[in-house]
């Protein structure tokens, strides 16, 4: 378990197996490791972290952020609240920062980490692709990242080689954002980006659809503009007709 | 839609959707403003456009990259999200996207239209709060589209 706690600082970086112990409870060795580091003072969370282990104890909507790359993916969770939301940013090996943000400052936050920002326009269109084929850019395996790479890079048309060649030269990053949430009958829910970014211009990765004459998952990538991604980000969060009556 | 014109300030001119609060030529330099009706949440979403003088030797990549600086100086937590190259009025414009905090806290959007027309520096600012960004997001680009500068500059 690691825990590194600078309260004056508001710094708190912890790994997974901590952040679950404080906030769902844990087997006596890790509470007494909570307590040593600080976090604990008996069974009361420290004043500092306690708006956002609240937040995950019981959050309305939890939003998970995956970023992939050529050296690998990593991913990001929050919790939102009605009054906070408890963000764990991975930082590195394993290891996250802790940042409370109100909830309305989320999108801008989900932003931040995934580096949204201008970018020229790709010539508008669609490129039907097999999902196989954009899964395998989150592949743990490096060859296999690469081959997916070159699959897709193919596929694009002329319009888009300036973006294909940035795909083959390593310069992208594809990224999601998930909520889920209890619907109004209680079954999980949510909504949803993907996105495939480059230098030159951005594409959304729609969600798959399986298609019925071979029966394989089949996707398209659509030219689409930082301004559309924001609108989708804002959106992703549930309104209150999304959720259950409160009680 | 209500058309808004300022002859004062050189003919800047804007479609605002009807049942919007509206002013026009409240105070030098601010020819056009307009808030929406309130929602529960508690900022008003509003445009404001601003003519300001440029000096003549200042390019328009000059004057909107230091649009740009004090932008990020002047808001908090700014955030530039998306910037656009396209024209109002025939004339070559910027459109940036943004996000800040307001001094109240409250997480909004930002949308400019700016453009450059005979030594005046027009900007159209749109701010959302963010959870609104859904709802109003179409509205906001119609009006930003609508902007139209023609002309009668005061010398």
């Amino acid at each position: 378990m690691i825990v590194d706690f600078a309260p004056d600082a508001g710094r708190l970086r912890l790994d997974l197996e901590a952040f679950d112990a404080l906030v769902a409870g844990g087997d006596a060795d890790a509470v007494a490791y909570l307590r040593d580091a600080g976090l604990l003072d008996g069974d009361v969370v420290h004043p500092a972290i306690r708006p956002a282990v609240e937040a995950a104890r019981a959050p309305v909507c939890v939003l998970d952020v995956a970023v992939a790359g050529t050296q690998g993916s990593t991913e990001h969770r929050m919790w939102l609240a009605p009054a906070a939301a408890a963000c764990l940013l991975h930082v590195s090996d394993g290891v996250y920062q802790v940042f409370v943000v109100d909830p309305t400052q989320v999108p801008a936050l989900v932003a931040k980490v995934v580096r949204l920002g201008p970018r020229p326009r790709l010539t508008p269109g669609a490129v039907p692709c097999a999902f196989v084929v954009v899964a395998g850019l989150t592949a743990p395996d490096a060859e296999q990242r690469a081959a997916s790479v070159d699959r897709l890079a193919e596929t694009c048309p002329t319009e888009w080689a300036e973006w294909a060649e940035e795909l083959r030269g390593g310069r992208w990053r594809m990224w999601s954002a998930r909520t889920t949430w209890p619907a109004t009958d209680l079954t999980p829910t949510g909504r949803a980006v993907t996105v495939l970014d480059t230098p030159v211009g951005v594409v959304r990765v729609d969600e798959p659809q399986v298609d019925v004459a071979d029966a394989t998952d089949q996707t398209s990538l659509t030219a689409t503009t930082p301004t559309e991604i924001w609108l989708e980000l804002t959106r992703l969060l549930p309104t209150d007709a999304d959720l259950p009556p409160l009680g | 839609m209500t058309t808004l014109v300022s002859v004062a300030n050189g003919g800047v001119g804007l479609l605002v959707p009807a049942d919007w609060e509206t002013t026009l030529d409240a105070a030098p330099g601010i020819p056009v403003a307009a808030m929406a009706p309130p929602t529960p949440t508690p900022f008003r979403t509003n445009v404001v456009v601003t003519v300001g003088d440029v000096p003549a030797a200042m390019t328009f990549r000059e004057w909107h990259a230091g649009a740009d600086l004090l932008l990020k100086e002047s808001l908090d937590q700014y955030q530039l999200l998306d910037l656009e190259h396209v024209t109002v009025a025939g004339l070559k414009a910027v459109r940036r996207l943004a996000h800040h905090v307001t001094d109240e806290g409250i997480a909004v959007t930002m949308q400019q239209w700016a453009v450059l027309v005979e030594g005046h520096g027009v900007t159209l600012t749109a701010t959302v709060p963010t959870v609104d960004f859904p709802v109003l997001a179409r509205a906001v680009d119609a009006i930003g589209r609508s902007l139209s500068v023609d002309g009668g500059w005061p010398q």
